[in-house]
C-alpha cells in the first residue's frame, strides 16, 4: 500500500511563503505530524489537519521572514539611487514618461469629478427615490409639447384620492430676482412659491424655526430664507426668525442653502397661494407639481388612474374636448439627466449624452497616456538589458530584479500620480467655469475619482513594469550582456500594436472636435430668420413703455424699439387654435407671442406676404401675423384674411406672412407660431432695442432713460446673440473639452512615439550602420525607418476614420438642423496625426540616417 | 538596560525548550504542551514563536537529524542561551515576589 502523502499543494504553498532556511524543517514538521495524525486518524482526517496545518503558517511571522533585499536598508538606498540616477540618465525619457502619465491622470479625475457631480444631481435629498415630479407631454396638433408644468387641479385631485401619495406640493419659480428689503438691506433674491409639503418632500436642514408649520396655508406672509440670504438680509443668521421685512413678510425658518446640484434652486420660499376655481382646472397646465410616494410600487397605477382622471375632465369641458397628451410621473432622481427637455425646467439641465461623451473621451486619454507609460518603460527595460545581465551574474534573484523593476515603474507612477493631482487642483477653477459648477478641493467631489485614479496608477505602474520585470528577469545573464537583445524581446508586435490604438483614439478625438467645431460654427452662423446682433434685451416691462419708447427713439445710437411678452429664443407660450375651413380633427396648440408693431422691424424679420399691423394709435388687436410653417399648417391657398380662433377674444384674421425663424433651440424643428397683438403692452416682459455705435455709450443712455421712467424698477439687461448662445452652452463647453482631449491626445501619443521610434532606430543602429557600408544612400534609409513608423499612423487612420464618422453622424442626428457630414473631418484629422508623426519620427530618422558608420561599428 | 518582557505564550515555549534540553522541535514541544498541560497549540504559532525567541537571542537554534518518520527531513532543534535562561529565572523571581504580596494567599 502506498504511503498516505502530503497534499502536494499545500506543500508548494510552503514552498512559496516560507524563507528556503526554515521551509526543510517546517516541512519536515508537518509530514511528522500528518504521519502521526494518519496512524491516529485515518488519511482523511489527517490531510485535513494537515492543510489546517499548513494554513497556520501563512502569518506574518514567516512571510515578513522572507529575506527581501529592497526591505534591508542598504539595498534600499541602492534601489532609489538606481531609480534617480536612470531618471536623470535619461531625463527626456523619465519626463515624457511621466508627464503623458500625470496629465492622462489629470484629465481623469476632472473628468470624473464631473461627470459624478451630475450624476450626484438631488440624490442628497432624503428618500430622493421616492420623489417624483409630475410632467405633461401635450400633443398640439402636429408639434409634441413637453413641460415640466402639470394641470392646476392635480393637487386637490391627488390629496382627495390617492392615499398611495404621502405629500403632494404645488411649486413655481418667481421668472425674475424679488427685492427683499430688511431694516437693514435691500437685496434682489431667487424665489419659489410652495405649499406646506415642499419641506416633507424635500429634505432641508433647518438652522432655526420650525419648516413643518412654516409655510401654512392660513398665513401667506411667512417666508422661508436661507442661510446666505439671512446673512445678506440682516447680516446674521441666527436669531433672525420672527423679524419682519418691509412689506410685511415675516421671516418664519432658516434652512440650510440650496446645494448646487439640486435641479430647483432658490434663496427664499412663500406659501402658494390657493388657486381661484377658475385656475384650478385641468386645462390649465400652470405649476409644478412634486410628490411623495409611501411605496413607489404604486406609481405606474396612480399615474395611468390620474391620466385617464385627466382626460376626462378635459373631455367634459368643451374648451378642451379632444384634447391629447399624458402626464408621466418623473424621478427626482433623473430630472438631471431625463432623455426628454422639458419646457420651463427650473435650472440648467444637464446631458446624459455630454457626460457619456466626456467620460469616453477621459478614458481614451488615460488609455493613450497608459499605453504610452507602458510602451516607454518596457523600452527603457530592454535598455538596461546590461543592467540586468550584470545583477544577474553577481547573484540577483529573480524575485529582487522583478521588485526592483515594478518598484521603479510604481515609483515612476506615483510620481505621476501627485503631479496629476496638482495639476487638478490649479485647473479646478478654470474648470469650474468652463462647466459653471463649483466643484471644491475636497473629499466629497475628489474622493471617488480619486480612488478610481488612484486604481489606473497602480495598474498603470504594474502592467507597464511587468513586461521588462517578467521577461527581461527570465532570459540567461549571458545573452542579456551580450549587448542589445534580439529584436523580438521587444515586443514588437505589442509595442506596434500600441502605438496604433493610440493613435486610433488620437484620431478619433481631433475628428470629434472638428465636426463639434464645424456644427458649432453652423449654428453660429445659421440664418435664424432674424437679426440677433445688437440688441439689448430689457428683462422687464415698464408701465410708461410707450413715454419710455419714445424717449429711447430720440437717440441717435437706438434705431428701433419693440416690447414683447416673451424671449424670443425660447418661447413657451401655446394655445388651442381653431380656423375656418379646417380639415383636421382634435386640438391644436399653436405657439404664440405677443408683440408691437415694431417686431417686425426691429428684429429684422423679413415680410413674406401681406402687410404688418398698423402702427401704434390704432391698437390692431384683430390681425393676426403668421410663418411660414403656421400658414402650412392652414393648408389654405392663401392665408391672407384667414380667421383664426382661439387667440385673442372672438378671434384674429391673419394679415400677413412672416419668413420662418427659430425661437427655441436649433436641436428642435421651428414649428407654427402666430404673432399677436394685446391690448396690455406695458405688461410685456421684454423690451428688445436695436442699437447702433458705441455699445457702452448705447448702455448708459438706455440705463438713464430707463431709471427715468421706472425708478422702482432695476435695469436688468442682456445682449441678444448672448441670450442665443446660452441655449448652446453645452455644445460650447463640448467644444472646448473636445479641443482640450484632442490637444491632449494627439501631444501624449506623439510623445509616446518619439519615445518607441527613438528606441527602435537605436537598436537598428548597426543595422543601418551596415547598410551603409555596403553603400545605401542616406536618403533610402531616412526613408526606410521613416515609413516603418509611418506606416503604423496610417493603419490608424483607417481603423479611426469610420469609428468617428459613425459616432459623429450620431451626435449630429440629435440636432433638427445640422451642418452636412462630409469626409473633410476625418481625412484632416489623420493628415494632422500623420503630418505629426512625421515630425516626430522624421528627426530620428535624419539622425540616424546621417551618422557615420564607423562611429557606430567601432564601439564593437 | 530596560527589562525586557516576554508574551505568556513566548515564556511557555522558552520554558519547554528549556525543558526539552537538546530535543527541542516544532512538533516535539507541541507533543510536550499536551502531555503536561493538556493545552492545544497550533504548530505554526510555535514555530513563528520560536523563530521571535531566536531573534531576541533567548534562543539558539542547529540543524540536524533526518529521520524516516519526517520524509528525511531535518530538524532544526532549539536550545536555551544564558540570556534566555536568565530572563527566564528573573521572570520566576518577579513572579514569586508578586505572589508574597497576595493577601489572600498569606
Amino acid at each position: 500500500m502506498e504511503k498516505p502523502q502530503l497534499p502536494k499543494w499545500i506543500v508548494v504553498m510552503l514552498r512559496w511563503i516560507c524563507p528556503a532556511e526554515l521551509f526543510e524543517m517546517i516541512e519536515g514538521d508537518l509530514i511528522e505530524q500528518f504521519n502521526a495524525d494518519v496512524q491516529r486518524f485515518g488519511p482523511a482526517r489527517a490531510r485535513r489537519k494537515a492543510i489546517l496545518h499548513a494554513l497556520d503558517f501563512i502569518r506574518l511571522g514567516i512571510i515578513a521572514r522572507n529575506g527581501m533585499p529592497s526591505f534591508n536598508v542598504p539595498m534600499t538606498f541602492h534601489f532609489f539611487r538606481f531609480f534617480f540616477r536612470g531618471m536623470k540618465r535619461h531625463a527626456g525619457y523619465s519626463f515624457i514618461n511621466i508627464s503623458g502619465l500625470a496629465l492622462g491622470l489629470a484629465t481623469v479625475l476632472l473628468m470624473m469629478i464631473y461627470v459624478l457631480d451630475e450624476y450626484r444631481y438631488d440624490r442628497f435629498y432624503k428618500d430622493s427615490e421616492k420623489i417624483f415630479r409630475i410632467v405633461s407631454k401635450i400633443d398640439m396638433g402636429g408639434e409634441v409639447l413637453h413641460t415640466s408644468f402639470s394641470p392646476n387641479a392635480l393637487s386637490d385631485a391627488i390629496k382627495q384620492d390617492y392615499p398611495q401619495i404621502e405629500y403632494v406640493t404645488r411649486a413655481t419659480l418667481f421668472g425674475m430676482s424679488q427685492p427683499l428689503t430688511s431694516d437693514k438691506s435691500e437685496v434682489y433674491a431667487q424665489g419659489l412659491a410652495a405649499d406646506q409639503a415642499f419641506f416633507n418632500i424635500f429634505s432641508f436642514t433647518c438652522i432655526e424655526g420650525n419648516l413643518a408649520t412654516a409655510l401654512d396655508p392660513s398665513d401667506l406672509s411667512a417666508i422661508v430664507i436661507t442661510k446666505d440670504l439671512a446673512t445678506k438680509l440682516f447680516g446674521q443668521y441666527h436669531d433672525v426668525v420672527g423679524n419682519t421685512l418691509r412689506d410685511g413678510r415675516h421671516i418664519a425658518a432658516v434652512i440650510e442653502n440650496v446645494p448646487n446640484n439640486s435641479h430647483i434652486r432658490f434663496e427664499f420660499v412663500t406659501g402658494f397661494m390657493p388657486y381661484s376655481p377658475g385656475m384650478a382646472i385641468w386645462g390649465n397646465f400652470g405649476s409644478y407639481h412634486y410628490v411623495k410616494f409611501k411605496d413607489t410600487r404604486n406609481v405606474p397605477e396612480v399615474q395611468r388612474s390620474l391620466q385617464t382622471l385627466m382626460i376626462s375632465r378635459l373631455n367634459a369641458d368643451p374648451h378642451t374636448a379632444g384634447f391629447k397628451g399624458a402626464l408621466r410621473f418623473q424621478p427626482l432622481t433623473s430630472i438631471h439627466w431625463d432623455d426628454v427637455t422639458y419646457s420651463m425646467e427650473p435650472a440648467g439641465k444637464g446631458n446624459k449624452q455630454y457626460a457619456i461623451i466626456f467620460s469616453v473621451l477621459a478614458v481614451f486619454i488615460l488609455a493613450i497616456a497608459c499605453i504610452n507609460f507602458t510602451n516607454l518603460a518596457t523600452v527603457r527595460g530592454i535598455r538596461r538589458a546590461k543592467e540586468i545581465g550584470v545583477r544577474k551574474t553577481i547573484g540577483a534573484v529573480r524575485f529582487q530584479l522583478v521588485t526592483q523593476l515594478l518598484g521603479e515603474s510604481l515609483i515612476a507612477a506615483t510620481i505621476a500620480m501627485s503631479i496629476a493631482l496638482l495639476i487638478a487642483a490649479l485647473a479646478l477653477e478654470p474648470f469650474n467655469a468652463l462647466t459653471q459648477k463649483h466643484l471644491a478641493f475636497d473629499y466629497q467631489s475628489f474622493g471617488v475619482p480619486l480612488l478610481i485614479s488612484f486604481g489606473a496608477m497602480i495598474l498603470s505602474g504594474i502592467l507597464s513594469g511587468i513586461y521588462p520585470a517578467f521577461v527581461l528577469s527570465s532570459v540567461k545573464a549571458s545573452s542579456l550582456m551580450k549587448g542589445a537583445p534580439s529584436a523580438n524581446i521587444g515586443g514588437g508586435y505589442l509595442s506596434k500594436s500600441l502605438v496604433v490604438l493610440q493613435f486610433t483614439f488620437s484620431i478619433m478625438i481631433v475628428s470629434g472636435t472638428l465636426v463639434v467645431y464645424s456644427q458649432l460654427q453652423y449654428i453660429q452662423n445659421k440664418n435664424l430668420g432674424y437679426q440677433r446682433e445688437n440688441i439689448i434685451r430689457i428683462h422687464k416691462g415698464s408701465k410708461k413703455y410707450t413715454l419710455l419708447k419714445a424717449a429711447l427713439l430720440t437717440h441717435p445710437g437706438i434705431k428701433s424699439v419693440c416690447a414683447a411678452d416673451q424671449n424670443l429664443t425660447q418661447v413657451f407660450g401655446a394655445g388651442g387654435i381653431d380656423w375656418a375651413g379646417r380639415t383636421t380633427t382634435g386640438a391644436v396648440l399653436v405657439h404664440s407671442i405677443a408683440v408691437d408693431p415694431d417686431f417686425v422691424e426691429t428684429m429684422k424679420i423679413s415680410l413674406v406676404k401681406g402687410r404688418n399691423f398698423s402702427p401704434d394709435g390704432n391698437l390692431d388687436t384683430a390681425s393676426l401675423l403668421a410663418n411660414e410653417e403656421a400658414a402650412r399648417l392652414f393648408a389654405i391657398g392663401d392665408p391672407i384674411g384667414l380667421r383664426v380662433q382661439g387667440i385673442n377674444k372672438g378671434g384674429a384674421t391673419v394679415v400677413g406672412v412672416v419668413q420662418d425663424f427659430h425661437f427655441k433651440s436649433i436641436h428642435e424643428k421651428v414649428a407654427p407660431i402666430l404673432i399677436q397683438r394685446r391690448d396690455n403692452e406695458f405688461n410685456y416682459n421684454n423690451i428688445m432695442i436695436r442699437v447702433e455705435g458705441d455699445m457702452q455709450q448705447n448702455i448708459a443712455t438706455i440705463e438713464k432713460i430707463w431709471k427715468q421712467f421706472n425708478a422702482e424698477d432695476p435695469f436688468l439687461y442682456s445682449f441678444m446673440d448672448d441670450d442665443f448662445a446660452s441655449l448652446y452652452r453645452a455644445e460650447e463647453v463640448t467644444e472646448t473639452l473636445f479641443k482640450l482631449f484632442a490637444g491632449l491626445g494627439i501631444v501624449i501619443a506623439c510623445l509616446g512615439l518619439f519615445g518607441v521610434s527613438s528606441f527602435t532606430l537605436e537598436m537598428k543602429n548597426k543595422e543601418y550602420s551596415i547598410r551603409k557600408v555596403f553603400g545605401a544612400s542616406s536618403s533610402s534609409l531616412f526613408y526606410s525607418s521613416t515609413i516603418h513608423h509611418l506606416t503604423l499612423v496610417f493603419i490608424a487612420t483607417i481603423i479611426a476614420g469610420p469609428l468617428a464618422y459613425y459616432f459623429a453622424a450620431q451626435w449630429l442626428g440629435t440636432f433638427a438642423y445640422h451642418t452636412a457630414l462630409s469626409i473633410y473631418p476625418f481625412v484632416i484629422a489623420g493628415l494632422v496625426s500623420i503630418v505629426l508623426a512625421f515630425a516626430t519620427v522624421a528627426y530620428q530618422s535624419a539622425r540616424v540616417a546621417v551618422t557615420k558608420p564607423n562611429a557606430i561599428l567601432r564601439a564593437e | 538596560m530596560p527589562k525586557e518582557y516576554l508574551g505568556e505564550f513566548e515564556e511557555l515555549i522558552l520554558t519547554l525548550v528549556a525543558i526539552l534540553d537538546k530535543e527541542a522541535y516544532g512538533n516535539a514541544i507541541v507533543k510536550e504542551i499536551e502531555e503536561q498541560i493538556h493545552r492545544q497549540v497550533n504548530l505554526g504559532g510555535v514555530h513563528v514563536t520560536l523563530y521571535r525567541l531566536e531573534d531576541k537571542g533567548y534562543i539558539k537554534s542547529r540543524v540536524g537529524g533526518a529521520t524516516s518518520e519526517r520524509g528525511g527531513r531535518r530538524k532544526r532543534f532549539f536550545t536555551i542561551t544564558a540570556a534566555g535562561l536568565a530572563l527566564l529565572k528573573s521572570m520566576k523571581e518577579d513572579r514569586q515576589h508578586l505572589w508574597k504580596l497576595i493577601p489572600q494567599l498569606k
